[in-house]
């Protein structure tokens, strides 16, 4: 059944790196891919489905294995014991599972072996999915659940509900087969019965992605990981001497007896074919075996969807044994560690085939040390390259952008500058690349400083700068060389642009003067890409500020008695402001000079609100750097700080703060911190990774930070992200 | 069995390649390669070269078959002789060593 749902998705993963292997074929090897998670594999009609026969075949593996060590006699005597196994595989008509008719009473009393720990590490034997889930969960309901009531015209087998394993058990060869069959055929091009295989191609692309059906039901089988480890403790990565010796004398094509075109292994059976000379595809298509594994990069390759699978649980187990492998392999080296090796090789096996009550034990400290470990991916140092702790800081937060790491790790950017190699946003792009390629060590940004050098040339030489005018410069930059990204409505309207610079940052800045003579207000809006903030102890200090409106308009949660908090900036500089008698404007509805106040508000909230929070001073010739503490919060409300809830305050109206409070609300993402003083310091970012880890950027150096570190830290531009657009 | 069917010089890879995994040294020169392959930038060209593919056909009409296919011939050129030399060099090395073969 699964098996007749022709999977696309798989497709969608992008091998990450292609190796060449040593015999000179290419190899795909791909990382967990963003689609990697969900790409989801069954074996289909494969035998791995059937538990009994599952069982079986560890155990004859083990045996076969054994064996083959012992007597070493070579292959001839392996293909011999390999015979009845393959022999109690179902003729090509039939189902494999069909033929394991004593599993049906087996099954049922079988206790579903539950383990405490919920770890997909731990090999607790799965009990049986329940249909139910399995429907909701992809592909056609009617298909897959048989109790349901089928939404869709069935299959003739299905219509009547059953219990989950019995319509499968009685599938007689001229139903279901024939339908797998119609289904098969017709992705072969020869689709005379095509009309039922066309009409399960629509279902499922209506279905979204979902993954490989294939593996979902080869994981169905009760001791597939057992299996699929031991396949790979002996014949993929192959680190002890004995399953060396072992690979080297088994590993050939059964078609052909070679060993160089591509490797690889059957998961429901023993039978290993050459990929490049489709030996394994016609294995696989004569016995329904629909997944196969590479013997030498331990990829598997599904039948059905024709392409690699990439499977989080399946991953997993090849990575456990690739590096429990590799550690072998490296330690072989005198004898006295192959002799540990070996000793540990039979712990091993001792642990993970046959004492199944010790498996828990051994399984959890493993757990326990997963769960310490963080995830690391897109934390990575950058070199200072000479006083340029300003750019690093700002990169560091400029790639912990959601929306913005969305745009550049899907390539979304068309370059059409004349000469890419000096578009910002190429550079920026491949940034992105490297700052989430998993590397661990330290990335070089100088090549972005060249560009910033040529492209804002007072920020060129190795002075310090500041971090302030390197992220406006950096927009501003950015943001011409993406002009061209979106059509050319730029020229008319400045402020909609829609590149994706102008889309996460700018935010709308409404200013309303009022002419204090007739009361008249004439606005503007600007677009703004941050809002400087002026600070208590500055000369523009607001110790006056009205009691009344911090009380009334303001939740001050976040505020600790005595100090000031960004909810006190950003109300002074949402204040009216008195402009004086020296400034005068010119009113338009009075046709005169007349002293007026300007107010500022939000009247457009950007995706990204930064915070600048203005600890340099320049008072005529004096320069100074404020150090006052301000507190900020992790969340944060913008709702005070909006035009509308001015106006509906002018109106008196109540402002509508239910359904509004959540749009408007912010989180934290990034810090940029400042030590030091206006002559020489040093820039250092927090940076949170998922949603509450938080990380300490010092250029190259990066550490786990707590939030205590980083709400008590100066603060000298604020990263908030609005909520419920940031996923991570 | 097919044995007898093959030549002389497929018997000696077969043998060569028996002892290479036999001993691990096809995992270590497997490593050597990956390091050797990515400190070169051939990964980085190739990795380019198969976005570029896979923007040309469009995502969803690429399969790794597609890609090998399509690479595979890029890929062998641009490996570098210092790499090809190399191991070599190591293969050599390990041949005269287990020169009882």
């Amino acid at each position: 059944m699964e098996h007749t749902q022709p999977q696309q998705h798989s497709r969608s993963s992008i091998p990450d790196a292609l190796l060449l292997r040593p015999g000179g074929e290419l190899m795909a090897q791909v990382r967990d891919s963003p689609s990697g998670s969900l790409v989801r594999w069954s074996s289909g009609g494969g035998g791995g489905a059937s538990p009994e026969e599952a069982a079986e075949k560890a155990g004859k593996m083990e045996k076969e294995a054994v064996g083959a060590t012992k007597a070493c006699s070579g292959q001839g005597a392996e293909e011999m014991k390999l015979e009845p196994l393959q022999e109690r595989k179902p003729a090509p008509e039939n189902l494999t599972w069909s033929d394991s008719g004593d599993d049906k009473k087996v099954l049922p009393s079988t206790p579903p072996r539950c383990y405490s720990s919920s770890s997909p590490l731990c090999p607790r034997r799965k009990p049986r999915p329940r249909p139910q889930p399995r429907a909701r969960s992809r592909g056609p309901p009617g298909l897959l659940a048989p109790p349901q009531p089928p939404s869709h015209p069935p299959p003739p087998p299905l219509t009547r509900p059953q219990p989950w394993r019995g319509p499968r058990r009685r599938s007689r060869p001229g139903s279901r087969p024939q339908m797998l069959q119609s289904c098969f055929s017709d992705l072969g091009g020869s689709g005379d019965r095509g009309g039922l295989g066309d009409w399960l191609l629509e279902v499922e692309f209506d279905q979204g992605p979902t993954g490989c059906s294939h593996v979902e039901s080869f994981k169905v089988a009760k001791n597939w990981r057992k299996n699929l480890r031991l396949i790979y403790q002996r014949f993929i990565w192959s680190g002890t001497p004995e399953t060396r010796k072992h690979k080297a004398k088994s590993c050939i094509c059964h078609v052909c007896s070679t060993h160089m075109n591509r490797l690889h292994s059957c998961l429901s059976c023993v039978f290993f074919g050459c990929f490049t000379e489709k030996h394994i595809h016609k294995h696989a298509e004569t016995k329904q075996h629909n997944l196969a594994v590479d013997l030498y990069h331990g990829v598997i390759y599904c039948f059905m969807c024709k392409d690699y699978v990439y499977d989080k649980d399946m991953e997993r187990i090849a990575k456990e044994t690739k590096e429990k492998n590799l550690k072998l392999l490296t330690s072989t080296s005198t004898d006295v560690s192959q002799q540990q090796c070996m000793a540990s090789g039979v712990e091993e096996k001792h642990s993970t085939y046959e004492s199944k009550e010790q498996e828990p034990k051994l399984v959890k400290p493993k757990k326990k040390r997963r769960k310490k470990s963080v995830y690391t991916i897109g934390l990575r140092g950058l070199i200072n390259l000479g006083n340029t702790c300003f750019m690093n800081c700002i990169v560091q937060a400029l790639t912990h952008i959601p929306l913005l790491k969305d745009f550049f790790l899907s390539d979304k950017h068309k370059c059409i500058m004349t000469s890419p190699s000096l578009c910002l946003v190429c550079e920026m792009s491949s940034l992105f690349h490297a700052m989430y390629s998993g590397s661990r060590t330290p990335h070089i940004p100088y090549k972005l400083l060249h560009l910033i050098w040529i492209h804002a040339e007072h920020l060129a030489g190795y002075r310090q700068q500041d971090a302030h005018e390197f992220l406006i410069a950096i927009l501003d930059v950015l943001h011409r060389h993406s002009k061209d990204d979106s059509v050319g409505q730029e020229a008319s309207n400045p402020n909609c642009c829609n590149c994706i610079i102008d889309q996460i940052f700018t935010g709308g800045l409404q200013s309303d003067v009022t002419c204090q003579a007739c009361h008249s207000v004439s606005t503007t809006i600007d677009p703004c890409w941050d809002i400087s903030l002026d600070l208590p102890g500055s000369c523009a200090t607001f110790s006056s500020q009205s009691p009344e409106r911090a009380d009334s308009t303001v939740s001050r949660d976040d505020h600790i008695p005595g100090i000031p908090s960004l909810t006190d900036c950003l109300q002074w500089f949402t204040r009216p402001e008195y402009l004086g008698s020296s400034s005068k404007i010119k009113c338009s509805s009075c046709q005169s000079y007349q002293e007026s106040t300007k107010q500022l508000t939000m009247k457009k909230l950007p995706i990204v609100a930064c915070f600048h929070l203005k600890r340099f001073e320049h008072v005529g010739k004096q320069r100074r750097k404020i150090n006052t503490f301000i507190s900020f919060p992790l969340e944060l409300d913008m709702t005070p700080f909006l035009a509308s809830t001015k106006e509906s305050r002018m109106k008196e109206v109540q402002p509508p703060t239910d359904c509004t409070s959540n749009e408007n609300k912010y989180s934290l993402f990034a810090v940029i911190n400042h030590h030091g003083t206006l002559e020489s310091g040093h820039y250092t970012s927090f940076i949170r990774q998922q949603k509450d880890q938080w990380f300490s950027c010092d250029d190259a150096i990066i550490t786990k930070a707590t939030i205590e570190d980083l709400l008590y830290s100066e603060g000298y531009l604020l990263f908030y992200h609005k909520q419920g657009l940031e996923k991570d | 069995m097919v044995v007898s069917k093959m030549n002389k010089d497929a018997q000696m890879r077969a043998a060569i390649n028996q002892k290479l995994i036999e001993t691990g040294e096809r995992e270590r020169l497997k490593e050597l390669l990956r390091a050797k392959l990515i400190e070169c930038g051939w990964k980085d060209q190739l990795k380019a070269h198969c976005k570029e593919v896979i923007k040309e056909k469009g995502l969803e009409h690429v399969t790794v078959d597609d890609l090998v296919a399509e690479i595979t011939p890029k890929g062998r050129a641009l490996v570098p002789d210092s790499v090809k030399k190399e191991l070599l060099q190591r293969i050599r090395t390990f041949l005269a060593q287990h020169a009882s073969l």
